[in-house]
């Protein structure tokens, strides 16, 4: 059970150990989407994708905006196209756009 | 300094490729060819914005000497969805309509149709031949124009993503974007001081010197190969498969030897058509772009307009930022002005932070990604509002950023908190530098400026293989654009233990290793050198089983050491060490061929910052800037060949100095590129530069085992500002919009003096 700054209930997903609550940040731009503007959220999930699972469950449709076009930031690391990075108990994750590159 | 001690990571030994580059062995795009081969030739719209009624091929297609003709209808249609491609975000339906136009040219230069004849001649004859029914329609170049209401629309139906509630009418404005961190408001009315900036940039082209080109053979099975220059020989095949209909396993890509990409060669032009002509024709077509159709229809980057504020107090601590930065993405959607924003503040730990950006389409050719994409042209814009800041408060410019910089700790507008970082370090290095101490000629002045880079990782395939004598060859699949061979040859020879002379490097074609992405982002020798790390790392495992078979020992009791295993103590017995070469050599007695071989996504790129401190002169009368001297400051995590970390350091110093002073695309009034050439497109050459000094930083990248940062996109992004600061405090004038050229420096001179210029 996720405590979460909307009050909506998590997760979705076999989460099994190592649960953890992150603080997930998404980006102004799919906080007004999906989130009516909130871009803070607690999440439960021990994998990027158990958060992104949850987070679609609160937020119906958010996972593929997530999946595709952006890359995550765990406690200050880039990773892109993440599902299986682990997330620290207490971890920060930034979801931000994709970083292009010449 | 690295704290790690190296025995080859940190020397400077001979490229792998030098050698067949220096005489002319090397064989690049356009070296390549087949017998029988076609010439293929591009059809490019006479319009900047024109409707296509009808395209009559049939008198080409009736001229002797020409095997096939292709048109949009040649090409499927593709859905309207953003799919990753290579490190871009791409839709497909926009791809395939860059690559031909469909129902509308879209800028001038873009591509109608294209022919394969038996010679060039008769290539450009048959385009002569094909009859383009165009209806013209108002065009608009500018980003300001483009997002008028009054404006031409480019496409139907665009409908500006970002806005809520989502506009119903359609706009060249396709997103919308914003960021922030804390509250303006609050920070601006805590300000001392508070200075707000409007810039432009010109739109300006990557420049490689080599332009595009390619040859492709589709065989009646339905193979094909494909020769040709690239960033990315994998993401040219997952393009051409989706555009063609081809399945990835049936196209094999060769990359060429690159002559330069910038970001610029992340994409398709030519690759598409030479492989549907080929399949038409029956016989292989080579394409290879004039410099003129390099610059009327590849990607340059975008042009832009943008707004800085910033509010501090009087002791140069910054309280509130916030910019706008409009920027064009050419015929399609897609400018850089994603990473502008989120890059525009990164050098700053700063509390109150907004942003807001506008991707805006405009008959342009749709932009390309180039070098640290967007993050020079919002650096222009901040850094030189920094720079008047500095002068506002009569603080030293390193100084004003030392009080704001960004640090391990520090929560960027966009989300993450930066980690371990060498901002500070840099400032630190370029102020305590000789160049930033000594004294100025008279009449010269000093500019500075800081810039950031995320750099990236992503997917990435390698292998190790010993071949019998214990030498090694370890293969990778990225173009080799900036001295990645060398760098990825070296960190298996450190992790071997061997000298860098008994490991090659080769890169291998889409066949013969797994997926790579692109050569960009600065990821190759971060990502393929962890993957390089970890095929070595099989290889020297599999080297430990093997002798400890041999000796009868268990598989932990033994170590590698400098090339060879050896026992891990006295008490497991004595034995000879064996060497890779002795290991080699009983490979098929021992269980076979002694190969690694790693396929990872790599994560933890380490960002880079760079600092850049420049003395200039103007001719008053003239306009003409002179560099007189310039060093490149860079956190470079750690430098495997420091030759090339340096060469890229001077090499986006030296674009940079282009990008300021004299690059531009000057259109006419029908929308046509009026400069597409060398000549009339000015570049730095050699005699405009001095000897670009470098100081490398080393902060290690701790997600590295080695350390390595990227390095080759930040150097370009503080050139701009830190020159613009130059001239500023050398004549008193403050330059907003870039090139600095000299009519441009000469009439804002003249401006500034009324009376001098009426003399």
């Amino acid at each position: 059970m996720s405590g979460t700054t909307q009050g909506v209930t998590g997760p979705v997903g076999p989460v099994t150990s190592r649960v953890s609550e992150a603080r997930v940040l998404v980006t102004p731009a799919i906080a007004r989407a999906f989130c009516g503007g909130m871009i803070e959220h607690l999440v439960e999930g021990r994998e990027i994708r158990h958060l992104v699972r949850a987070l679609d469950a609160r937020f119906p449709g958010i996972a593929a905006r997530l999946e595709e076009g952006c890359a995550v930031a765990i406690d200050g690391v880039i990773h892109q196209n993440a599902w299986f990075e682990i997330v620290p108990p207490g971890g920060e994750v930034c979801f931000i756009p994709a970083i292009e590159g010449g | 300094m690295s704290a790690r001690q190296f025995k080859v990571v940190g020397t400077r030994p001979n490229r792998p490729d030098g050698a067949d580059k220096v005489t002319g062995r090397a064989r690049f795009g356009a070296d390549w060819n087949m017998p029988g081969q076609l010439t293929g030739r591009v059809l490019r719209s006479p319009h900047a914005h024109a409707v296509i009624e009808s395209i009559d091929v049939s008198r080409a297609a009736a001229l002797p000497g020409v095997k096939a003709v292709v048109t949009a209808a040649d090409f499927g249609e593709q859905e309207n969805r953003i799919v990753p491609a290579g490190e871009m975000q791409v839709n497909l339906r926009d791809v395939t309509r860059n690559v031909m136009a469909r129902e509308k040219a879209l800028y001038h230069g873009h591509a109608v149709a294209a022919v394969a004849a038996t010679s060039d001649a008769i290539a450009r004859d048959a385009l002569k031949l094909i009859d383009v029914r165009y209806r013209v329609l108002p065009h608009v170049i500018d980003v300001d124009d483009a997002m008028k209401p009054d404006a031409p629309i480019l496409h139907d139906h665009i409908r500006t993503e970002g806005v809520e509630p989502r506009p119903t009418v359609a706009s060249n404005v396709a997103k919308r974007i914003d960021f922030a961190k804390g509250d303006v408001g609050k920070g601006f009315a805590a300000a001392e001081v508070t200075i707000e900036r409007r810039f432009r940039t010109a739109p300006v082209h990557q420049g490689y010197i080599e332009p595009h080109a390619c040859l492709a053979s589709a065989a009646e099975d339905g193979q094909v190969q494909l020769w040709t220059t690239t960033q990315g020989h994998f993401q040219v095949r997952g393009f051409c498969s989706r555009l063609l209909g081809i399945e990835t396993s049936q196209i094999r890509v060769m990359a060429a030897e690159i002559g330069g990409g910038f970001g610029g060669k992340t994409v398709v032009y030519l690759e598409p058509l030479a492989i549907r002509l080929s399949q038409k024709a029956g016989k292989p077509v080579k394409m290879v772009m004039t410099r003129e159709e390099v610059f009327r229809a590849s990607g340059p980057t975008s042009g832009s307009v943008m707004r800085v504020k910033l509010g501090a107090t009087r002791d140069g601590r910054i309280v509130a930022a916030d910019a706008t930065f409009a920027f064009q993405a050419g015929a399609f959607p897609g400018s850089p002005v994603g990473p502008a924003s989120m890059c525009s503040f990164a050098c700053y730990d700063l509390d109150n932070i907004k942003v807001e950006g506008f991707d805006v389409v405009s008959n342009r050719p749709k932009v390309a990604a180039y070098r640290a994409p967007g993050a020079p042209i919002s650096a222009w814009a901040v850094e030189s509002t920094i720079d008047e800041l500095a002068q506002e408060l009569g603080i030293d410019p390193i100084d004003l950023r030392l009080r704001n910089a960004a640090r391990e700790g520090t929560k960027t507008h966009y989300g993450p908190v930066f980690n371990r970082i060498g901002l500070v370090e840099c400032l630190e290095a370029a102020k305590a530098s000789a160049h930033y101490r000594s004294p100025l000629k008279p009449g010269a002045a000093r500019g500075v400026a800081a810039g950031f880079w995320f750099n990236v990782g992503a997917d990435s395939s390698a292998a190790a293989h010993v071949g019998e004598d214990g030498t090694v060859t370890v293969i990778s699949g990225n173009p080799d654009i900036g001295g990645s061979r060398a760098a990825l040859a070296m960190m298996a020879a450190e992790e071997l233990g061997i000298p860098y002379d008994k490991v090659r490097p080769i890169i291998a074609d889409t066949a013969s290793i797994g997926f790579n992405f692109v050569t960009g982002g600065s990821r190759v020798t971060f990502a393929n050198g962890l993957a390089i790390i970890n095929s070595v790392r099989e290889v020297i495992g599999e080297c430990k089983r093997r002798a400890a078979k041999l000796w009868e020992v268990e598989p932990d009791a033994v170590v590698w050491e400098n090339g060879e295993v050896k026992p891990a103590s006295t008490n497991v017995g004595t034995f000879e060490p064996l060497s890779l070469a002795k290991l080699a050599a009983s490979a098929g007695k021992t269980g076979g061929p002694i190969n690694g071989h790693s396929q990872i996504n790599a994560q933890g790129a380490g960002p880079g910052f760079g600092v850049h401190v420049v003395d200039v002169e103007v001719d008053k009368e003239t306009g003409i800037v002179t560099i007189l001297r310039y060093t490149s400051v860079q956190d470079v995590g750690t430098a495997i060949h420091p030759s090339y970390v340096e060469g890229q350091m001077q090499g986006g110093a030296a674009q940079g100095i282009g990008w300021a002073l004299n690059e531009e695309y000057i259109y006419d009034r029908n929308g046509k590129l009026d400069n597409a050439g060398f000549l009339d497109y000015r570049m730095p050459v050699a005699s405009d530069l001095p000897m670009i000094e470098t100081i490398m930083v080393e902060v290690p990248n701790p997600t590295h085992p080695y350390g390595v940062r990227g390095v080759g996109e930040v150097p370009i992004v503080p050139p701009m500002a830190a020159i613009g600061s130059a001239i500023a405090r050398a004549t008193g004038v403050r330059m907003r919009d870039l090139p600095m050229s000299p009519p441009r420096l000469s009439a804002a001179l003249d401006a500034a003096s009324p009376r001098l210029a009426a003399e």
